[in-house]
């Protein structure tokens, strides 16, 4: 192998070479720098010390030639002192040194020859010159010298900055380069780099690992090609033979035609699993993309039982649209679940949820799952390109590139798991406003009856399953279903109120010349008409249903997008005045009750019945517990309102016992029963009693709407009392509300009050037909309604049958 | 005619320079180093005074070489000066102040020459051989006659001594002092030396003020005392002053005023100058210049008289060899300002008596009394 030669390295010997010469450099500039000054204030002390000395001299040297050494040495040792010089002393000319230091002198400088003896002062100062004052007198000194520090400090910070962020990451990705070589299918891992190297080191990291991928997609995209071209050749001549298949029964034939499309489908997939991803982001509804990826993963689970695969769209979350590559997104959620599926040890589940933020600005996509989890000191490096944890052989890029992948999209990624019990990742998409002909609901009417048109027996039971859910299957006998499309075309010429009805209409129809779209657009069905296709993804389509308004429904949601009855958005405002409202004259005397419920002042009650509870025809008792006043009453009395009920039930017998000769009295359990009733022990439900139950759960309240549905009126009359009018809350009663809790207990609607007309309409769903209507005068003589009804379960059976005989024969 | 007195006058000037050449030189020398130029003037007025009032100046001329720089030094230039200007030199006379002596006597001892100092009185004057001699008093013999003079007077009492570091007559004083003490038990004396600013210090003012001393010996020049008078005046200081030789050859009169002003007696151990001896002298310089004498005259004048009796007694040639045998043929003069003035043979100070003198405003130094030294008995 080639040796390079090595730039970092050798950058960094620079550095440290670069150190080392400043430090020589700055040193001897510091120290010649110091030797000029000493030298230069050593001649200035000099100098004035001469000048000094001088004044001295001449008497010095004139007591030496007197011989007055003591006089001299008097002399000499103040000034010694006091000019700070290691010695002065008179001595021969002749003795002097022949070359002087700095620090020394002598006076004179010239020879008078005076004597045959000359004699000079000779002195010697001290080294005026220490660090200190270097240091700290000098500034020019303590300048440079502080630059020299600064220099040498920056120096130091560069090397090591030099050394962390480019010598330390290049040599990583040297040797991560070298080792490449060794292993060509190997992926470059992140190497941590801040700034400009982190990003160059990123981009080659990932051109390089992209690279790698698409060398490996090239290679099965080409085997991919090969095999789906020899499956399609094949298939071609299926097909062709398929178009004659009527002579096989029905279920044979659209088994074989299922095979042949599951096989077209697989080659389909294999050519687009293993196509290089060149797709562009595009407006594409997730809860399908979801849809796509759950449905192959359940394929791939086939036969797995010990691992759960769900699947949830949150309530208005299934128009979730977002600008998304559908293939990558595809690819990064299949290797989550994958990558959940692995963690899965042995039995588990993975839970996938599509919902919206709460400020509906995201797209989440939830996958959960019940596997071993990733410890919490890997978590950070899970979507690191090469991390891989719990799984043998992986390459660590499933994650990476979903975080890629995510980033790209202009979204966020946020992962949580525990040890032992699994992982959760959360994918943010941005949210996109769903288009105008996407439908996030299907309004019906609950009077209408509904017909399906779908050349595919599947999506009928789908649609089937959906309506079944509806309580007490509230559309049964009024569904009509066509496999035909030329059929329904038929029978819906003859139909002369479509508004009646609702049409839910396949697009693509085999061996048909029209399609959805044509047929909705040419009978002017847009208002109570959806297409249901799963090609409404197609531009043509897209373009068409934008022109002509027409919503559309994707057949894989079907089952994820809700009803919605009409009227229903008026219930909520009612109700909020009903609540608000405490005039109660039903309920102003029936503090009595307290009294029926042990047996005790009937005598009071059958007064008060006489006095007060008159309507003209009849007396009316009411037996029952109410809302409002009554309700605080209830809940003091009664811990569980359900108790109250019983004991409404028992009253009612009790009463009925006790007015059993009086025939004109009309005995309510609540408020509402009929004197036929009473002989004919058809008895009524008064709803108005189940106030009591008012906070009950849902299942609650249906467990004991059922309950006295079964014991007091098993044969289903059902009377509802209410105000004449619902306009406000001024008039609004407890009634109204017993009726909005009892529609509630059966799970159609909730906390919602509706008008007369509205509850009738309701109770039609159930099977329920009107009857007669009642009305009367309360004690208060307010104007009240008695709506009656019959059950009709029965009757409607009757039609529904009589319905699908009449399609079988169209 | 016009060119015959010019002529003339050639003819007389070539006829007489041999013998212009080879006149016998005395060389004058002095400097201010120590002493002013003033009072140096003084000293050269009375030899020249004597020189010419005894008719030597026909036997040998003098040079003078005055220097006024003050410099340290300036004396041995006088005295090169002279000797290079004069290869016929017979002696170096004047360099009357110790200083100016034991400098210029050195040079003569290195040329073989003849030296008389007007008034050097430093003691090592008489140590340095048979060519040295000086008129001043030897001042072995005022420190003698001081310690005798305080050991009788101030017996077991604290004397301060003041000196003057700078002053080579002062530290003389003071050496011979420390040398002597031991001699005379019951002295008791501190030494304490002027400031650069020729001052006392505090303490030795606050010492002075509390009484630490009982009398003050002061070996400075009058000139040098001025400040110390002001500070022993200020601090209404009253103790008796003894001061030394110079006080009576030297000019008083910086300190005159602060010396009147002082409570304390101010006496000085010297010998006396002026006396009945001096009267002739007195009347003949009066007479020359107009004005009684100075005291440095009276040295001059002596040291004029012995050099001119020295050439009057040569009969051949004046050289300085012959020069120097005269003067060691009889080493005593006569008719000098003391009467005859003696010296040793080897060389050293003129034998003089010491006086205590005391000070009085109208006549100065006035002797009070004649003190015998040791030093005196010993010679």
């Amino acid at each position: 192998m080639k040796k390079h030669t090595p730039v970092l390295k050798n950058m960094m010997l620079m550095q440290i070479g670069a150190l080392l010469v400043g430090f020589v450099l700055i040193g001897i500039i510091f120290f010649s720098l110091a030797q000029l000054n000493i030298k230069a204030l050593n001649e200035k002390n000099v100098r004035e010390v001469q000048q000094t000395v001088k004044q001295e001299e001449e008497r010095l040297r004139a007591w030496k030639f007197m011989g007055m050494d003591i006089a001299i040495a008097d002399a000499i040792n103040p000034m010694i002192e006091d000019l700070n010089l290691k010695f002065l002393k008179v001595v021969e000319r002749k003795s002097l040194p022949q070359s002087l230091k700095d620090t020394q002198f002598f006076l004179p400088e010239n020879s008078e020859n005076l004597f045959e003896e000359d004699f000079v002062v000779f002195g010697e100062i001290k080294p005026q010159m220490s660090i200190q004052t270097l240091f700290f007198n000098q500034s020019l000194i303590f300048v440079l010298l502080s630059f020299a520090v600064l220099f040498i400090l920056i120096l130091l910070f560069t090397s090591k900055y030099i050394k962390k962020n480019i010598y330390s990451p290049i040599l990583k990705l040297y040797n991560q380069l070298q080792d490449l070589a060794q292993d060509s299918s190997a992926y470059l891992s992140s190497i941590p780099a801040k700034g400009e190297i982190g990003e160059f080191l990123d981009n080659i990291t990932k051109v390089y690992n992209e690279s790698k991928i698409k060398e490996k997609n090239a290679v099965k995209f080409r085997i991919a090609r090969q095999v789906a071209h020899d499956i399609r050749s094949p298939l071609v001549a299926l097909d062709v033979a398929t178009q004659d298949l009527s002579a096989l029964p029905e279920d044979n034939r659209i088994l074989i035609t299922d095979a042949i499309k599951r096989i077209k489908d697989i080659a389909n997939n294999l050519l687009n699993e293993n196509k290089p991803n060149t797709e562009a982001p595009d407006f594409h509804l997730i809860s399908l993309e979801l849809d796509k990826i759950v449905s192959e993963k359940r394929l791939q689970l086939k036969g797995n039982s010990k691992i759960s695969l769900d699947y949830k769209i949150e309530e208005d979350s299934s128009d979730a649209f977002s600008f998304i590559e559908s293939n990558r997104l595809q690819r990064c959620i299949s290797n989550v679940i994958n990558n959940s599926i692995e963690a899965i040890e042995d039995t588990g589940s993975i839970n996938i949820t599509l919902f919206k933020s709460k400020d509906l600005k995201w797209n989440c996509i939830k996958i959960k799952d019940t596997g071993i989890g990733i410890p919490q000191s890997k978590l950070e490096q899970v979507f690191d390109s090469g991390f891989s944890y719990g799984k043998t052989g992986g390459h660590g890029l499933g994650l990476s590139y979903l975080k890629e992948s995510v980033k790209k999209l202009n979204g966020s990624l946020e992962i949580q798991s525990k040890l032992n019990e699994g992982t959760e990742i959360t994918v943010r998409l941005p949210a996109e406003k769903a288009p105008d002909w996407f439908a996030k609901k299907i309004q019906i009417d609950p009077n209408a009856n509904i017909v399906i048109v779908d050349d595919y027996k599947s999506i009928h039971d789908i649609w089937a399953k959906k309506f079944e859910a509806l309580n007490d299957n509230f559309f049964a006998g009024r569904i009509l279903r066509f496999e035909k499309l030329s059929e329904f075309v038929g029978w819906l010429q003859s139909v002369s109120n479509k508004e009646d009805f609702l049409f839910l209409i396949d697009y693509h129809f085999v061996h048909e010349r029209r399609n959805g779209i044509d047929v909705i657009e040419e009978f002017a069905l847009q208002d109570n008409a959806y297409l249901v296709t799963s090609q409404f993804e197609r531009p043509l389509i897209r373009n068409r249903l934008k022109q002509s308004g027409i919503k559309t429904i994707p057949k894989q949601l079907v089952k994820y997008i809700p009803f919605h009855f009409k009227g229903e958005e008026n219930f909520s405002e009612i109700n909020q005045a009903f609540y608000n409202s405490s005039n109660s004259e039903w309920l102003i005397d029936l503090s009595v009750l307290k009294g029926i419920q042990n047996g005790e002042d009937l005598d009071n009650l059958r007064s008060f019945l006489d006095a007060n509870l008159v309507t003209g025809k009849e007396r009316v008792l009411e037996i029952g517990f109410g809302g409002g006043r009554v309700l605080k009453w209830v809940k003091d009395n009664y811990p569980n309102p359900i108790d109250g009920i019983d004991i409404a039930k028992t009253n009612y017998l009790r009463c009925k016992e006790l007015f059993k000769d009086q025939d004109q009295v009309k005995l309510l359990l609540g408020n509402v029963c009929s004197e036929e009733s009473f002989k004919s022990n058809d008895y009524h439900l008064a709803i108005w009693a189940w106030s009591g139950i008012y906070e009950l759960s849902y299942n609650e309240k249906k467990l004991a709407a059922m309950n006295l549905v079964d014991t007091i009126a098993p044969n289903g009359h059902i009377i509802i009392d209410l105000p004449n009018e619902l306009k406000g809350g001024e008039k609004l009663s407890f009634s109204a509300n017993n009726i909005v809790e009892q529609i509630s207990a059966f799970g159609v609607v909730k906390n919602q009050v509706m008008k007369k007309e509205d509850v009738i309409s309701l109770f039609n769903r159930y099977g329920f037909y009107h009857v007669d209507t009642l009305d009367y005068f309360t004690s208060k003589n307010i104007h009240r309604t008695q709506i009656i009804l019959k059950n009709m379960k029965e009757q409607n059976a009757t039609n529904q049958q009589k319905i699908n005989h009449t399609i079988s024969h169209c | 005619m016009k060119f015959q007195i010019p002529l003339f006058s050639l003819l007389v000037l070539l006829v007489h320079l041999p013998s212009l050449a080879s006149i016998p030189k005395i060389g004058y020398g002095s400097s201010n180093a120590v002493y002013p130029a003033r009072n140096q003037e003084f000293f050269y007025m009375g030899y020249d005074l004597a020189m010419k009032s005894t008719g030597a100046t026909k036997k040998a001329s003098t040079d003078t070489m005055q220097i006024t720089d003050a410099k340290a030094l300036g004396a041995v230039r006088s005295a090169n000066t002279l000797i290079a200007r004069n290869p016929n030199l017979l002696a170096l006379v004047g360099f009357p102040t110790s200083h100016e002596a034991l400098l210029a006597s050195k040079v003569a001892i290195n040329k073989d020459l003849f030296f008389l100092s007007a008034a050097g009185s430093h003691s090592s004057l008489a140590t340095l051989g048979p060519n040295i001699y000086t008129l001043g008093e030897a001042l072995q013999s005022s420190q003698h006659a001081l310690l005798r003079y305080v050991s009788e007077k101030f017996p077991e009492q604290k004397g301060l001594v003041i000196t003057n570091p700078k002053a080579t007559f002062s530290l003389n004083q003071e050496k011979l002092l420390r040398s002597y003490l031991s001699a005379y038990a019951k002295v008791d004396l501190e030494l304490t030396s002027l400031t650069d600013k020729k001052e006392l210090d505090k303490t030795t003012i606050k010492k002075l003020v509390d009484g630490a001393y009982n009398y003050i010996i002061l070996t400075t020049y009058a000139d040098d005392s001025t400040l110390v008078f002001k500070q022993l005046v200020a601090n209404n200081i009253n103790l008796n002053i003894y001061t030394n030789p110079s006080w009576i050859v030297g000019d008083i009169e910086f300190v005159r005023r602060l010396m009147i002003a002082y409570a304390g007696k101010i006496q000085c151990i010297s010998s006396v100058i002026k006396g009945p001896e001096s009267k002739e002298f007195e009347k003949l310089a009066t007479k020359t210049y107009g004005a009684e004498p100075a005291t440095e005259m009276y040295y001059g004048y002596d040291a004029g008289t012995i050099i001119s009796q020295v050439l009057q007694r040569i009969e051949g040639e004046i050289t300085p060899q012959s020069f120097k045998a005269a003067f060691l043929k009889n080493p005593c003069f006569e008719k000098t300002t003391s009467g005859t003035l003696c010296f040793p043979k080897k060389g050293g100070h003129a034998f003089r008596s010491t006086h205590l003198l005391s000070f009085n405003k109208i006549q100065g130094f006035v002797p009070t009394r004649k003190l015998n030294t040791r030093s005196e008995k010993s010679e």
